[in-house]
């Protein structure tokens, strides 16, 4: 009789029954969304507050007019100032102004290293309107009403973000190869360690030795590793449905995605082979964590330490998420290149090279290398587990996990 | 059903945990499985369950070695609870009754059955750990008979019951006996063994030190002592007959014990008595299971 169907489904349903799954599913979404949210409000906060650099200001007219009764500092950039001070550590902007605003309201120029608010330009365009005005009233000898009226100069500032600091869709996919990164650590983190969880709580109590005449030892091993994989893609499933209606809502609607500092979206196919590859990365690197985490729970033991065999198998896994973070902002770099075919960094760092667009090719052999290192992974961890969960009371050593392998 | 233990020996690196042990137990038959903490019991349970490999001699059940596929015709109630705790009891058993082999349907009348036998109906929905050592125990007998196996190996079946509710399991025991289960019954307590176990195996120090028959290891135990009541009081404390000597005891009783190696049997004994006393009771002093136990273990 296949009994491996029987273990899979009360290692899913014990699971996913629980308040603590149900309160996860529920609140994660909330979690990232306001993750992501409060920071780029707070961020606007912050620059709203900074200081902006305005050159070709000669007469110094345009900053006086800017700076009166304005929340915002302006400065004008003298020679004397840029001498004494760097400009790109003190200013969030710099604007450009023509000698003649009065007359040519289009050139002005704002250039920044990320997007600004709507509000500060807003802000910019209604003041420099107001003095370009009086300015040209100045010049003229018409009269300042009918001006005011009929002829006002409409300043409009060009805004453009800084060319050396990467395109906008580079630092999309460099923010969405971050998030993947670290959602993808936490789903291989925190499933590979419910594998251990179990199998030490199986081996704390008689229950494997009741099961041992059962069922066989290595189909209660990969029973518990499957069912936990189909709690994980549950859950995936279900935060990709609310993420997937959050996405299409905030595509449409601009206020929120303003909010979002400046983020443009990707292309919801993008985001849809994103997923599919979050996926199957997801499920090749659980495997390979979820069979190491199953040895240390095998050889774990309430009056023995364990701890020499933790350490080895969580460093791959948090250098992962490193390597990963580092891949999102250097997706050519060799480690990125070397991190993304070695199977224990694999899974995350070939995910995020995948948000900068990598070779089909180059995914495919990164996974194939993932997946063999599986196969044998998962069958070297279900000797250690057949020969190690009925064992009590002994400190394992590497030469007796050594013994297990041999079989 | 018939398990056979053929010389079977089992050593640890520093430690020899079985030698040469060899036992036979029949269906429809309990074997109450004896020896002091550390003697080899459990070592041996971990043999016939198959979690323990063993070095050397076999271990047949009807005539073939056990397989997977054997294994499930086993029940085993371990020594210490071996259960989900954080799982609905009526969940556990037929989760259990599944991997046995049972069909979800017959599994379900099964432990419904059994929960109303032990009158714990009630606590289907539980988690096993709201429920009181008693009842967990319950629910660990249920989880190693529910699929009616033909050998039944149960590890301190009574610990963590009162006396209604271990004679409950007991006359359970008895029940399963009288339908064909073979039985290994590994206990401290020896009022059970003597009341359930048709025989007994001891082992000490990894090897049997006495197997048989219990009526029979009672009857080559005997010390040739008597319990005798008589009707009126006499005013002497001792004294002896042809074949016997007798000391006062309390309560009108007196203890009778045959002389050397005489081989007299009882009515002489009685009749030698008779001329000293007018005898009420009249009752061989056997030994206990306890008193065997120890003094086997003792002599070792």
């Amino acid at each position: 009789m296949n009994d491996l169907p029987i273990i899979i489904k009360r290692e899913y349903l014990n699971r996913v029954r629980r308040k603590s799954f149900l309160l996860m599913t529920l609140l994660t979404p909330l979690f990232f969304i306001a993750a992501m949210i409060i920071p780029s409000t707070m961020m606007n906060d912050v620059i709203e507050k900074e200081s902006i650099l305005i050159f070709g200001d000669k007469n110094g007219y345009y900053t006086d007019a800017l700076q009166q009764n304005s929340e915002y500092t302006f400065v004008e950039a003298t020679d004397e100032y840029l001498e004494n001070t760097d400009p790109s550590k003190s200013f969030s902007a710099m604007l450009y102004l023509p000698e003649v605003l009065d007359e040519m309201p289009n050139m002005a120029m704002l250039v920044s290293n990320y997007e600004l608010s709507e509000r500060l330009q807003n802000h910019l365009n209604q003041r420099l309107s107001e003095a370009a005005t009086m300015e040209k009233w100045r010049k003229g000898s018409s009269n300042l009403y009918e001006i005011w009226k009929e002829n006002k100069v409409e300043v409009h500032c060009q805004s453009m973000k800084n060319v050396q600091s990467g395109s906008s869709s580079d630092e999309t996919a460099a923010l969405v190869s971050i998030i993947v990164s670290f959602l993808l650590y936490i789903f291989i983190f925190s499933y590979g360690s419910q594998v251990m969880r179990g199998v030490t709580e199986e081996k704390s109590n008689k229950i494997m030795e009741v099961m041992f005449l059962s069922t066989r030892a290595s189909h209660l091993m990969a029973g518990k590793i499957i069912g936990i994989a189909l709690v994980g893609l549950t859950q995936f499933v279900l935060w990709a449905g609310v993420a997937g209606f959050i996405f299409h809502s905030i595509s449409d609607h601009e206020s929120i995605a303003t909010t979002l500092h400046g983020i443009t979206l990707p292309e919801a196919s993008n985001i849809y082979g994103l997923g599919a590859y979050f996926v199957l990365f997801f499920l090749a690197g659980y495997l390979l964590y979820a069979s190491l985490f199953a040895i240390i729970g095998a050889l774990s033991d309430p009056g023995t330490d364990t701890q020499q065999f933790f350490l080895p198998v969580t460093i791959p896994i948090l250098f992962s998420i490193y390597a990963g973070i580092y891949t999102a902002c250097h997706p050519e770099s060799e480690l990125a290149l070397w991190c993304s075919y070695i199977p224990f960094t694999s899974p995350i760092v070939m995910l995020a090279r995948i948000c900068h667009n990598v070779n089909l090719m180059e995914i495919g052999i990164s996974f194939f290398i993932l997946v063999v290192t599986d196969i044998l992974l998962f069958h070297l961890a279900g000797k250690i587990y057949k020969s190690a969960i009925l064992l009590h009371g002994k400190k394992i050593t590497y030469k007796d996990l050594w013994d297990f392998c041999k079989g | 059903m018939r398990l056979t233990i053929n010389n079977v020996c089992k050593s640890y690196k520093d430690k020899v945990a079985l030698e040469n042990v060899s036992i036979q137990l029949e269906g429809g038959s309990t074997l109450g499985l004896l020896g002091p903490n550390g003697a080899g019991k459990t070592t041996l349970i971990r043999a016939i369950t198959g979690i323990t490999q063993i070095d050397q001699g076999e271990i047949l059940l009807d005539g073939t070695p056990i397989s997977n596929e054997s294994r499930r015709r086993i029940g085993y109630l371990p020594e210490e609870r071996g259960l989900y705790p954080e799982m609905k009891v009526g969940e556990q058993l037929l989760y259990l009754a599944q991997l046995k082999g049972m069909q979800k349907e017959s599994a379900k009348e099964a432990i419904k059955n059994w929960m109303r036998k032990f009158q714990i109906s009630g606590t289907m929905e539980k988690r096993t750990n709201e429920l009181s050592k008693g009842m967990q125990q319950k629910v660990q007998f249920i989880a190693a008979v529910i699929h009616s196996p033909q050998l039944l190996i149960l590890d301190e079946p009574f610990s963590g019951f009162d006396p209604i509710n271990a004679a409950l399991i007991m006359n359970e025991i008895l029940s399963l006996k009288e339908q064909g289960v073979g039985i290994i019954l590994s206990t401290h307590n020896m009022t059970s063994v003597e009341e359930i176990c048709d025989s007994v195996a001891l082992i000490n120090h990894a090897q049997i030190i006495l197997e048989g028959k219990t009526a029979q290891i009672r009857e080559a135990n005997k010390t040739g002592k008597f319990l005798v009541k008589i009707a009126a009081n006499v005013d002497f404390e001792s004294g002896e007959t042809l074949s016997s000597h007798f000391t006062k005891q309390e309560n009108g009783f007196w203890l009778v014990e045959k002389k050397g190696k005489a081989k007299v049997d009882n009515n002489t004994l009685i009749r030698e008595l008779t001329e000293i006393f007018s005898i009420v009771s009249f009752e061989e002093a056997q030994p206990s299971m306890n008193e065997i136990f120890l003094k086997a273990v003792n002599n070792h």
